[in-house]
């Protein structure tokens, strides 16, 4: 003991454990590193982009400023977990929007769509009645700057949000995402809220027009918006006590199908006796779904 | 500092860290998680980390950081789930006058849960420079830098560690000897 190196050494010993990190758990540690690295904001100038924020909001209602400073639909459907749809947000079939309105104490931005079969990692029954699928990306924040309530916070769903596509010439309260076999599933990131959405596949519809509809209502919510019955154009109702927002889909014309369409509206607005395996699908979605929200189960 | 720098960290200091925090949390499972945690706190922080700033001093700070405030959550796991991993490869010839009987090794590791125990008991003040010290292997100026106190008062904490430590060993030896 009188040999202080000796000591020292003793300690050295006897204080260095002989585990280690495991080659897995690094790994893994260098995985969620290059994953966050993927989910950075595309721009972190806060400052510049609340300028021109502040600008494009005294200007224009809709402006195309959002998406240098919002995560891209392919980000967002990237931390929900679903690779297979974030590569369909990269591929050039997906159309990237970046449409944003201001409406009461909401910034609503639309940023992207996508249609496809297969083009999603989460496959619920709703595939068995309509393999083709829209997909599209909203995120909603606060005018004020201040972050909306994470998914984990009780103040969280207390100010809903119904977010449909909309096809013109159909009752929107009759043809909505809830009807067509909807979802959709919520992430906060840096106190914005991302939705993804998805229901039947919409591009079929693209040469009569097709909406996107906001409103801060559980359902569609007929006081948000108008509806033409002689036109079947939808508008927004400016004098709602909420917020709603509507924007218009671009949707690829080269994929109408008129045949489909038809089929398909016959089928929602008159569902008489399908073939059993469409009840059975129906069912499902019944029982593992309430209004909608087979991806709210992924969550 | 960006996030490939890091990922490099995770190979090039990974083990020192991983043991530093095993000393401190104590349990595997717990090991695990803050030191990942390091890391992804690291991220975050990277851009203040610079690559020829010795960054290993400041993936300890933020290990310390965690594991003060969480440190409720691993002491009473610590309570439940006591240590009991062994190096059976610890040299520990130079406390034994003679050549190593079995008897020798049973008191070698003793003397090591003992030596261990007493560092544990060490208040923090102590307990943190001595695992940085050893079980990181950091210098004096290293955990300096990383605590934010003069390099004296590093060697001030780990002298009076040493001589806790000496004090406790020698009393202990001295009862099995007696006894």
């Amino acid at each position: 003991m009188k040999n202080s190196e000796s000591f020292n050494q003793l300690l050295k010993l006897t204080l260095t454990p002989t585990v280690e990190p495991s080659d897995e758990l690094n790994q893994k540690i260098i995985d969620k590193l290059k994953e966050n690295e993927n989910m950075k904001p595309v721009s972190r100038k806060r400052l510049s982009v609340a300028l021109v924020a502040a600008a494009i909001t005294l200007t224009m209602s809709i402006s195309a400023f959002a998406a240098c400073n919002f995560f891209n639909p392919k980000q967002v459907a990237e931390h929900l977990g679903d690779k297979t749809l974030a590569q369909a947000f990269d591929d050039k079939n997906a159309i990237e929007i970046n449409k944003s309105v201001d409406s009461g104490d909401y910034h609503f931005t639309l940023h992207g769509i996508v249609s496809g079969k297969d083009i999603s990692d989460f496959k619920g029954s709703a595939e068995k009645v309509n393999p083709n699928r829209t997909y599209a990306v909203v995120s909603i924040a606060k005018k004020d700057g201040s972050k909306m309530p994470d998914t984990k916070d009780d103040e969280y769903g207390k100010v809903p949000f119904f977010i449909s596509p909309l096809i013109k010439g159909e009752k929107p309260w009759q043809v909505n995402i809830a009807s067509m076999n909807g979802g959709y599933s919520d992430s906060v990131i840096d106190g914005v809220m991302y939705r993804l959405i998805e229901c039947d596949g919409v591009e079929m519809f693209a040469d009569r027009g097709l909406y996107l509809c906001i409103s801060t209502s559980s359902f569609y919510d007929i006081k948000a918006f108008n509806y033409n019955e002689k036109t079947g154009v939808v508008s927004l109702n400016s004098n709602y006590k909420g917020a709603n927002a509507l924007f218009n889909l671009p949707l690829n014309k080269t994929k109408v199908n008129h045949e489909k369409a038809d089929k398909y509206l016959q089928e929602l607005l008159n569902p008489a006796k399908d073939s059993s395996e469409d009840d059975n699908a129906q069912a499902d979605l019944a029982s593992e779904s309430k209004p909608f929200g087979n991806l709210q189960k992924i969550l | 500092m960006d996030i490939t720098d890091l990922s490099e960290l995770v190979h090039l200091h990974g083990k020192a860290i991983y043991r530093f925090c095993y000393n401190l949390a104590k349990n595997q499972s717990d090991t695990d998680d803050l030191y990942q945690e390091t890391f992804l706190k690291a991220m975050e922080l990277c851009h203040k980390i610079e690559k020829d700033n010795n960054p290993k001093a400041f993936l300890i700070s933020i290990s310390i950081g965690l594991w003060k405030n969480t440190r409720r959550k691993y002491a009473r796991r610590q309570r439940i789930a006591p240590i009991d991993e062994l190096n059976e490869n610890v040299n520990i010839n130079y406390i034994s006058k003679d050549e190593s009987s079995p008897e020798e090794i049973i008191i070698s590791k003793e003397s090591r849960i003992m030596i261990q125990n007493a560092a544990d008991s060490l208040n923090d003040k102590l307990k943190i420079p001595l695992y940085m010290y050893y079980t990181a292997e950091m210098s004096n100026e290293d955990i300096a830098l990383a605590l934010k106190i003069p390099q004296g008062t590093v060697k001030s904490r780990l002298y009076k560690a040493r001589k806790i430590l000496k004090n406790i060993l020698e009393r202990e030896v001295s009862n099995y000897e007696k006894f």
